[in-house]
């Protein structure tokens, strides 16, 4: 495996991230040491996916149904389910933001690393949708 | 258990002293309330309130308190009505109350003709069994 010293990266990054897109992880550091790692988006989303799951927990209500997400311990809620499954999305993004602005080195948030940056990796509020609901999550959310 | 509506969570943050985090330049505009927290002890609190419902089930409140405010109901409430601010002794432990339905089981039940107003209350195996009926009569 290649190991790109900073100078040679910052020189020729279009190859790097060319190979990376291939799948070929493409590590840079100062001496010998791998100080980051380029990787293709889609496979880092596959691995983090393996390792940490969703599980939202659904509560129905006489006037309306919430979801509580544990991994993240956010939820949503709304009068359906769709709509409660909007409002997670929602909160999740809310969720990531504040994490990576200031929650991510407390020793009580920590943890959630793996599942936030899931969370990050996601395109767009439908790709946020499948990943804390999976790919047969219903109407997408708006 | 008396549950709150989201104005009672915003009187709690603010005399709880936590921070609104502010929508900044460049990105989303949240429809939520973002509030934060730091403790002494380095841990960092976090909510955000909905404006999915006017009000909160049980079992939802009770992650709440455990998980985001880390307070009892009863500092909630000596907050909210009488203006205390709550002390905080440590990472609550114990399980909160109410049984969740998995996400996916509460889908399908939906999908296969189930109305929702017949999931409250609903625990897993009566979830479960009322699935395996629905898709029997399919």
């Amino acid at each position: 495996m290649v190991r790109w010293q900073m100078s040679e990266a910052r020189k020729d990054f279009s190859t790097l991230v060319e190979r990376a897109s291939r799948g070929e992880w493409q590590l840079v550091g100062r001496r010998a040491r791998a100080e980051v790692v380029l990787a293709d988006a889609a496979e880092i989303a596959e691995l983090l996916a393996a390792a940490f799951p969703f599980a939202p927990e659904v509560f129905a209500e006489e006037t309306g149904v919430e979801i509580w997400l544990p991994e993240l311990e956010v939820y949503g809620q709304g009068s359906t389910l769709a709509e409660a499954q909007d409002d997670l999305v929602e909160a999740a993004l809310d969720f990531v933001d504040a994490w990576e602005a200031e929650l991510r080195a407390a020793p009580n948030q920590r943890h959630k690393s793996g599942h936030a940056r899931r969370v990050q990796l996601a395109d767009d509020r439908a790709g946020v949708a499948k990943v804390l609901f999976g790919a047969t999550a219903g109407s997408p959310p708006r | 258990m008396r549950t709150p509506r989201p104005g009672d969570l915003r009187r709690f943050c603010v005399i709880d002293g936590w921070v609104r985090a502010a929508d900044a330049p460049g990105r989303r505009v949240s429809r939520r309330e973002v509030w934060t927290k730091r403790l002494a002890d380095g841990r960092a609190l976090h909510t955000a309130i909905s404006k999915g419902r006017d009000e909160y089930g049980v079992p939802l409140f009770a992650r709440i308190l455990r998980a985001q405010l880390q307070v009892t109901a009863a500092q909630v409430w000596a907050a909210v009505d009488k203006g205390e601010a709550p002390q905080r002794p440590g990472v609550h432990s114990s399980r909160p109350q109410g049984e969740p339905l998995p996400f996916a089981l509460a889908e399908r039940l939906l999908a296969a003709g189930l109305p929702q107003a017949e999931l409250v209350g609903l625990g897993q195996a009566e979830a479960e069994r009322r699935l395996a009926e629905l898709e029997r009569r399919r």
